[in-house]
């Protein structure tokens, strides 16, 4: 999939990879490619500015955990965070039936 | 010897170099690079890799510092050019119509100075102008209290000027009072945050201060050498329009110096 394509949604598939639970940076990116079979694949490098925008706008939380070898900063949806995950993935799912509506007529 | 610089450590260098915003922002973007390049390092060698392949690659997936940091910067809040143009065509805007206002003021302060030193002093041209005969004959036509000629075009002169400078003022109200409206708040009061606080009045006095200087000295030289020869002519007109314009630029530093005092806002 092109990277252009997945820059308007990569909120969306972020916020539904922290649904799972928290996890760190490095992990949510694991997942994303994962569950998508390698079909999504960013710059890694621009999902943490992607996750601190979530974090201002109150959709996501994160804290240090110096529990591993290495300090990582771990995100954790927030119940605001649920509903706007909620909002977005039926809005893209209308689009995305009708734009499959479209292209297999 | 120092060890050499491995991949990763070349990358968080560059990406240090392009990170702008606030230090706590750095601080942690840098670090989250830093975790999850290692990170990814070693789930690579793991799978095979030597360490400084398995580094590469794992720079390589994470995007060009540039774009990287170019990502940062604007969740961090950080203005670039792009971001700027639309404030900065419509700050410059704001100024021009302050500076057509402040033209509008210099026709209102001739008149004025014509009023206690007389039309010559005010408006008549500077005494080495030889107008046409035509020209002349126009002026005594359209000036008929007029008796020579330099006196019909320093009355037409005053006319002309306080028509022009007056339309000039109103024309640069209007633009204010549009710009007060659409910028006064939303949208349009968020737009003029990204310029520092600091810029429009630095600019504008620095603008209205070497306006002001220059005219004034024009006047000043025009009253000293025309005043030898027995007339002052157009010298007032230079003054009043260099005092409106030093009144102006210390009208921006006082706001100048307000900005700069005023608390920092919370982000």
């Amino acid at each position: 999939m092109s990277r252009d394509r997945i820059k308007g949604h990569l909120e969306l598939l972020l916020l539904s990879v922290l649904r799972a639970g928290p996890a760190h940076g490095y992990e949510v990116i694991a997942a994303m490619k994962r569950r998508s079979d390698g079909e999504l694949d960013v710059p890694e490098g621009t999902v943490y500015p992607a996750l601190h925008k979530l974090e201002e706008g109150g959709l996501l939380a994160s804290e240090w955990d110096t529990g591993a070898a290495r300090r990582r900063r771990v995100y954790r949806l927030t119940p605001r965070g649920e509903s706007a995950l909620a909002t977005e993935r039926s809005a893209w799912r209308r689009f995305s039936a009708g734009v499959e509506a479209v292209i297999a007529s | 010897m120092t060890a050499p610089e491995t991949p990763i450590e070349t990358y968080l260098d560059a990406v240090l170099g392009e990170l702008r915003g606030p230090a706590p922002s750095i601080r942690r973007m840098l670090a989250e690079t830093e975790t999850h390049l290692r990170e990814a390092a070693d789930a690579a060698e793991a799978d095979g890799l030597d360490r400084v392949a398995a580094e590469r690659a794992a720079v390589e997936r994470f995007g060009a510092p540039g774009e990287v940091a170019r990502a940062a910067n604007e969740g961090a809040g950080v203005r670039t050019v792009r971001h700027l143009a639309v404030p900065g065509v419509l700050a410059a805007v704001r100024l021009g119509a302050v500076g057509l206002v402040a033209v509008g003021v210099t026709g209102v302060a001739s008149a004025g100075l014509r009023a206690m030193a007389g039309s010559a002093y005010v408006y008549a041209d500077p005494s080495g102008v030889r107008p046409s005969a035509a020209s002349c004959a126009h002026w005594m036509a359209a000036q008929p209290a007029a008796r020579t000629c330099a006196q019909a075009a320093a009355l037409e002169n005053a006319s002309d000027t306080l028509l022009l400078r007056g339309a000039a003022g109103i024309l640069g109200v209007l633009i204010l009072a549009v710009l007060a409206l659409a910028l006064g708040r939303g949208h349009g009061r968020r737009l003029l945050r990204a310029l520092p606080s600091a810029l429009e009045p630095t600019i504008g006095a620095a603008l209205f201060l070497a306006a002001g200087v220059a005219m004034l000295a024009l006047g000043l030289s025009g009253a000293l050498v025309t005043g030898a020869a027995g007339t002052t002519s157009g010298a007032g007109q230079w003054l009043a329009s260099g005092v409106v314009a030093i009144a102006a630029a210390l009208a921006y530093a006082a706001l100048l110096v307000r900005r700069v005092s005023a608390p920092i806002p919370a982000r």
